[in-house]
């Protein structure tokens, strides 16, 4: 019996090809949709799963509860924490502390390079994590000081094919590096993306460094532990807190846990963190709900084309029932071949899907992997798919064709029930609903996209180039180095800075004057010389900027910005004088403020503007160049050479700022194009449904049609009869999804401390589309009807 | 074998209603050949659909095969249908779909024969009605003779004790049509009753018994004279 039906559904998909393609196309691009965003998913999903005590580890995030401070959980805690936890708490077995070590430049033999990202941490590092050693020693490996370990890519950059265990590396500042252990590379999904590790052990010559490792006076490194077991890590918190206090830490800066396996999707707002790629809870119930309405368009869609073509099985299904099939023989008989097509649809989306994902995945900046056979959760999760669609969108169709009465359709009319035809209706308007709502969403998401593109900044970020002084010779050659490039017209400006602006800037604990003794000031810090305020289009808005003329301001001045001056209720702060901290149990260092610098965005517009102190400072790490724009890769050659003539030995790298501010909403913009692509493919899922549904209404219709085709009706009256019909259930679709719309995308941008207001144009955008593709659809089948021999709709009746 | 007293059917439409047969008796004995007769709408398609099981009556008693069957559900009916009944129709009814073979296995398969008797079965019926040569072919590459025959093998594979032919002949030039009432007398001849409605006041002589239908009543009845000297 199962080859019958399979035999049978397949000779009809054969016989009716044009309607097949249709109906397998749609299928085909649903559940590829569907499994492309399992599959992005399972991504986010998979984060740090890799690591053998994925359940056992915990991130140490600290709640920083001070004055100034608005976004206050931060992914850095004391130094001291660690080792402190690992001695008095039995629940923790083990700990490893992580700090930044920026991208050092490594020269070995001749060959310089600058490493991606560098980690400073201890040999503990592979006690918690499991990233793997492939060669030289794992136990101790970091406990020397000075000693590395390279990943695989590093050290192919760096010895090409020679072994690199016991060689030595020189970086920019002349300190000699030893190579202990190779590693492989860490796996995509792990959130810690780096190609060095340096040891965290103080060489003797750094007596500064040594106390850090062990302080309690600041928030400055990433502290993981080891759990005995799996616990729930809140009720840790309070030992963590009373271990602090214990150390004589800030009341302010309180250490909580995080697990592991939120640190890729829940840790949205948390600022001071190594997290590559760090991706988003709410935008993995986006994904989800994306996934589930393009499925149910896709089912549909074949339920509509199905039904729609019912007619044409409705005598098949007569003499079934003649010779003996009950109705629960029908419906398994229907259901089987919706599952046959929906196989074939399937096997369809597996090849697209092949072929398409490793675009996909540059386009969106993912890596997902897709390995079938390999994988057989994920086998047998597309399997239960393919069941679920194939039964969703079989079952309705298979419902109707089984509730022909045979003494009806055996002779050649068959009647369709109000009710069918009103619920296909419901169909199509739902499918439209959804389609419109993405539209309007998608266009929401643009819009917010760009706000942040073009948004005032209160600086300039066009034509600014940052170029990294990293090495003591770049650092006290920069002044001639700068000299130099005054020359050249086109270099309007050149400034340095302690950071590039818009990367995180670090805190520190100030004492404004008139402040009360027990509140604590934590704000952020940003050091730069008096060309910066001009050169990146800073405003002063009173007093004034850094001066040469000044020589103390290096020692005694500050700038701030209005929103610190705001936190004070200062209303003309000039003048007014602020402690700094310094070194642990040295005073505060007293500065004066010599000027109020409008309100800019230094960190990502995700957050609101914190509280700021600039510090004038002469020897910084950062140069920025501004140029005219006239001629741009000349203007670079020409820096380029300069470079190389003052500092033969160092590498020229370069950014241009505006990129490295989009490079800050990649993900986001990632995820715009995404939800753009997705929507599109919705739109064209329901337009093939519409042209299911108008192919059968038309088909219902066809004697009607030809009775006033018989009594003179034209082909235009035609057209529009049929037409009109159908564009007022897409109006409905519109009335119904531009508030669902509005009130879920007001929610979406909540999360944006700074959003775009919701204009009238992404809804009308979707009413435009809307209406264009029905318009479209609707008019290839009216016509088509219309201009049809009104003899042969009416011999048949 | 059936028997129906006071059989009534009323369609009923959101407006209006229709009395399609009303208060019909008749008795129909095993191995018969009964003829029904009568004008367009008069009812008799509707009549067949009844004895077939396909329709229910609206009202009275349907005994067929010693059962009371009026208040059947669809479920009861489609499985006293198969393998008692069988059915020819004007338009033959094949499934495109389906080669000769599989639309004769059909009723075996919701029967549930088991595949080697099946494919006994099958090649008999197409055998004793000298279409097996085409039995690969699809229903379009067929003459109407040649479907109408199909149809009639479809009938008989499940060996039925009654053959329903709804104007068997009706989409047949008369060559053909005489062909398949030579068939159908035959299968009688072997037993099998057969009730037939037809326009062919000539193929109707070829029953034992004639029933005219008039606007949902019965309005005659009458033996059929070469049957009558034979009794």
């Amino acid at each position: 019996m199962l080859k019958n039906y399979v035999l049978i559904a397949l000779r009809n998909l054969m016989k009716h090809r044009g309607y097949s393609l249709i109906n397998l196309v749609g299928l085909a691009a649903g559940l590829t949709c569907c499994i492309v965003i399992v599959l992005y998913i399972r991504e986010d999903l998979s984060y740090d799963r890799f690591h053998t005590n994925y359940e056992r580890i915990a991130r140490v995030l600290t709640v920083d509860n001070a004055q100034g401070v608005s976004s206050q959980l931060v992914g850095v805690s004391y130094p001291g924490l660690g080792p402190a936890l690992v001695r008095d708490l039995p629940e923790v077995v083990g700990a490893v502390r992580v700090a930044n070590f920026g991208k050092p430049q490594l020269t070995y033999g001749d060959k310089t390079v600058k490493a991606d990202n560098g980690y400073l941490t201890e040999s503990s590092f592979f006690d918690v994590f499991s990233f793997e050693i492939i060669r030289g020693q794992r136990k101790g490996v970091l406990d020397e000081p000075r000693s590395v370990v390279l990943t695989e890519s590093l050290a192919r950059r760096i010895f090409g094919d020679e072994d690199p265990i016991g060689k030595t590396l020189t970086t920019a500042t002349d300190a000699v590096l030893h190579v202990k252990a190779l590693m492989k590379d860490p796996p995509a999904s792990s959130h810690l993306q780096f190609d060095i590790l340096h040891s965290l052990r103080p060489p003797d010559d750094q007596p500064g460094w040594g106390q850090w490792i062990d302080s309690w006076t600041n928030i400055s490194l990433a502290n993981y532990v080891l759990l005995d077991r799996p616990r729930d890590v809140k009720s840790l918190n309070p030992k963590l807190k009373a271990i602090t206090a214990k150390n004589g830490g800030f009341t302010y800066l309180t250490p909580v846990l995080q697990p592991l396996a939120d640190v890729h999707l829940h840790s949205a707002n948390i600022l001071f963190e190594q997290n590559a790629d760090k991706g988003e809870v709410s935008n993995v119930y986006v994904l989800i709900a994306v996934g589930v309405f393009i499925l149910l368009l896709a089912c549909i869609n074949f339920m509509n084309l199905v039904t729609a073509r019912s007619a044409l099985r409705a005598r098949e299904v007569g003499l079934r029932k003649v010779v003996g099939a009950t109705r629960v023989e029908l419906i398994a008989q229907h259901l089987c071949e919706a599952i046959v097509v929906t196989s074939l649809a399937f096997i369809l989306s597996i090849g697209i899907v092949e072929v398409l994902l490793p675009t996909l995945n540059a386009m969106y900046g993912r890596h997902a992997e897709f390995d079938l056979f390999r994988d057989p959760l994920l086998l047998g999760g597309l399997l239960l798919l393919l069941l679920l669609v194939g039964v969703l969108s079989g079952s309705y169709p298979a419902f109707v064709l089984s509730s022909f009465r045979p003494s009806i359709v055996l002779k050649g009319s068959y009647g369709t029930s109000r009710r069918g035809i009103l619920l296909r209706r419901v169909l199509v308007v739902f499918q439209f609903t959804i389609s419109i709502g993405l539209i309007a969403a998608t266009g929401i998401v643009l819009e917010q996209m760009n706000y942040i593109r073009t948004k005032d900044l209160g600086y300039h970020r066009e034509q600014v180039i940052s170029i990294p002084l990293n090495g003591l010779g770049v650092f006290t050659r920069q002044d001639a180095l700068r000299t130099e490039l005054a020359r050249n017209s086109d270099i309007l400006a050149t400034a340095t800075s302690s950071q590039p602006i818009g990367s995180q800037l670090s805190r520190i604990g100030v004492e404004p004057e008139g402040a009360s003794a027990d509140e604590n000031y934590i704000v952020s810090q940003f050091a730069f010389d008096e060309s910066f305020v001009p050169a990146l289009g800073l405003t002063i808005k009173t007093g004034r900027n850094f001066s040469k003329e000044f020589p103390a301001d290096t020692v005694n001045s500050v700038l701030i910005n209005e929103r610190f001056a705001a936190m004070m209720n200062w209303t003309d702060a000039v003048g007014k004088k602020i402690g700094v901290e310094g070194a642990p149990g040295v005073p505060f260092t007293q500065y004066t403020v010599v000027g109020v610098v409008r309100d800019f965005h230094f960190a990502t517009i995700r957050h609101k503007v914190e509280p700021l102190l600039m510090l004038c400072n002469r020897n910084n790490g950062l140069l920025s160049v501004k140029i005219s724009g006239r001629n741009v890769p000349k203007t670079i050659a020409f820096i380029e050479q300069t470079w190389k003539r003052i500092n033969p030995q160092d590498i020229f790298t370069y950014t241009f700022l505006d990129d490295d501010y989009n490079e800050l909403y990649v993900r986001e913009l990632a995820f715009a194009t995404m939800a753009g692509h997705f929507t599109g493919l919705a739109m064209f899922i329901a337009a093939l449904g519409l042209l299911g549904l108008s192919a059968f209404a038309t088909q219902q219709r066809r004697r009607e049609i030809g009775i006033r085709k018989v009594l003179g009706a034209s082909v235009q009256k035609i057209t529009w009869l049929l037409g009109t019909d159908f564009l007022l259930w897409v109006a409905l679709a519109n009335v119904i999804a531009w508030p669902v719309a509005y009130v879920l995308m007001q929610q979406w941008l909540e999360e944006f401390a700074y959003r775009v207001e919701i204009s009238v144009w992404p809804f009308i955008t979707a009413a435009f589309v809307s209406v264009l593709v029905a318009v479209l659809t609707i008019s290839y089948q009216s016509l088509r009807a219309a201009l049809s021999n009104p003899v042969r709709s009416l011999r048949y009746e | 074998m059936i028997s129906i007293r006071n059989l009534k059917k009323i369609y009923r439409t959101e407006e209006v209603e229709t009395t399609a047969l009303d208060n019909i008796n008749l008795d129909i004995k095993e191995g018969e050949f009964l003829a029904i007769m009568g004008p367009s709408g008069c009812g008799k398609s509707t009549l067949l659909n009844i004895l077939g099981l396909i329709d229910s009556p609206s009202h009275g008693e349907h005994h067929f095969l010693g059962q009371e069957v009026s208040k059947f559900s669809e479920r009861q009916r489609a499985g006293l249908r198969k393998g008692s009944i069988g059915f020819v129709f004007q338009s033959f009814n094949l499934i495109d779909e389906l080669t000769v073979y599989e639309n004769v296995e059909l009723p075996l398969l919701y029967m549930d024969v088991s595949a080697s008797e099946r494919k006994e079965r099958v090649g008999a019926a197409l055998e004793q009605l000298e279409i097996l040569h085409r039995k690969s072919h699809f229903p379009q590459q067929l003459s109407g003779g040649q479907q109408q025959r199909v149809a009639v093998a479809r009938a008989v594979v499940s060996r039925p004790k009654v053959i329903l032919a709804d104007e068997p002949t009706g989409n047949l030039d008369s060559k053909n049509g005489d062909e398949v009432m030579n068939l159908l007398t035959d299968l009688n001849r072997s037993g099998t009753a057969i009730i037939m409605v037809t326009h062919s006041a000539a193929y109707a002589e070829c029953a034992h018994r004639i029933v005219h239908v008039l606007d949902g009543h019965i309005v005659g009845e009458n033996m059929v004279k070469h049957h009558l000297a034979m009794n």
